[in-house]
């Protein structure tokens, strides 16, 4: 197994965790719910840096644009991935937190006193 | 209020149109002699049409906040994720020869995400009262004696959820 794989593999499943929970836990295609604005901010703004960790290791495993693709392969180091996979981590319970505090967000809009 | 004749209006525009044709053929001899940068060539045709695509699928998150306090919410977002969209394709690229299939995938992803984080940091920004309450931790009094500082924010509504 070479590391950039790994790398692959964690920065695409982050971004479309961060598109799931967009969609379908903050309701940001639901006109009748409400959205917190901050909470999906801050989820627009991660999802948008693990695709950008997707874009560069899928373009270091296929090697295909042509800016990327060096006569040496980059094939990752296991350093990296270590730090990817810890901040996937981060990123998870980042979402589990922004999950529970939209629904506490939606409830407190729904039945304010 | 004059009255504005039709006749008259075709007349001016043949004129303008007479007047600005060595214009228009100097401008075209100048663009085909001039070597472009990296978004603005030809084969980066296809990142423009995906931000663009992607900026119209950011029109459909709708996000009330958001979305109350833009005049045209639509429009914006189409225009900010374009524009936001290939921009950071040509920072990731930076700036550099032909890109392929993956940065033009990665066009629709970056404006369909950054269109509403733009939308949203504008809205975010220009609140005065979010303002007001940024000033009001940092100086508790006034900054001028003569610009109080507005305070009403604290007792407008019950619900600080959109103040947030």
């Amino acid at each position: 197994m070479i590391p950039i794989y790994v790398d692959f593999i964690v920065s695409f499943a982050a971004t479309v965790a961060g598109l799931m929970v967009l969609v379908s836990k903050m309701d940001v295609l639901n006109r009748k719910a409400y959205t917190p604005i901050l909470e999906s901010m801050i989820i627009f703004i991660g999802s948008l840096g693990w695709s950008v960790f997707a874009l560069l290791s899928f373009a270091a495993v296929t090697r295909y644009p042509p800016w990327l693709a060096d006569d040496d392969v980059w094939t990752g180091s296991w350093g990296y991935t270590t730090a990817r996979v810890l901040w996937s981590v981060a990123w998870v319970l980042l979402l589990l937190l922004m999950t529970r505090y939209t629904a506490y967000m939606q409830h407190r809009k729904q039945y304010k006193d | 209020m004059p009255k504005i004749n039709i006749s008259r209006l075709w007349w001016a525009c043949l004129i303008a149109m007479v007047a600005s044709y060595p214009l228009s053929v100097h401008a075209a001899i100048v663009m085909q002699g001039r070597n472009f940068s990296a978004p603005f060539l030809f084969s980066w045709l296809g990142v423009w049409v995906f931000s663009l695509a992607g900026g119209i699928c950011a029109s459909f998150v709708r996000i009330e906040d958001i979305d109350n306090k833009f005049y045209a919410p639509m429009f914006a977002k189409i225009v900010l994720g374009l524009f936001s969209g290939v921009a950071l394709c040509s920072l990731i690229a930076s700036g550099s020869e032909p890109p392929k299939g993956a940065l033009t995938f990665w066009a629709f992803c970056a404006s369909l995400f950054s269109a509403p984080i733009g939308a949203g940091a504008l809205v975010y920004l220009s609140n005065q009262d979010r303002l007001n309450g940024w000033f009001n931790r940092v100086s508790r009094h006034t900054i001028d004696n003569r610009f109080p500082i507005d305070k009403d924010y604290k007792r407008r509504s019950q619900d600080d959820t959109d103040l947030r």
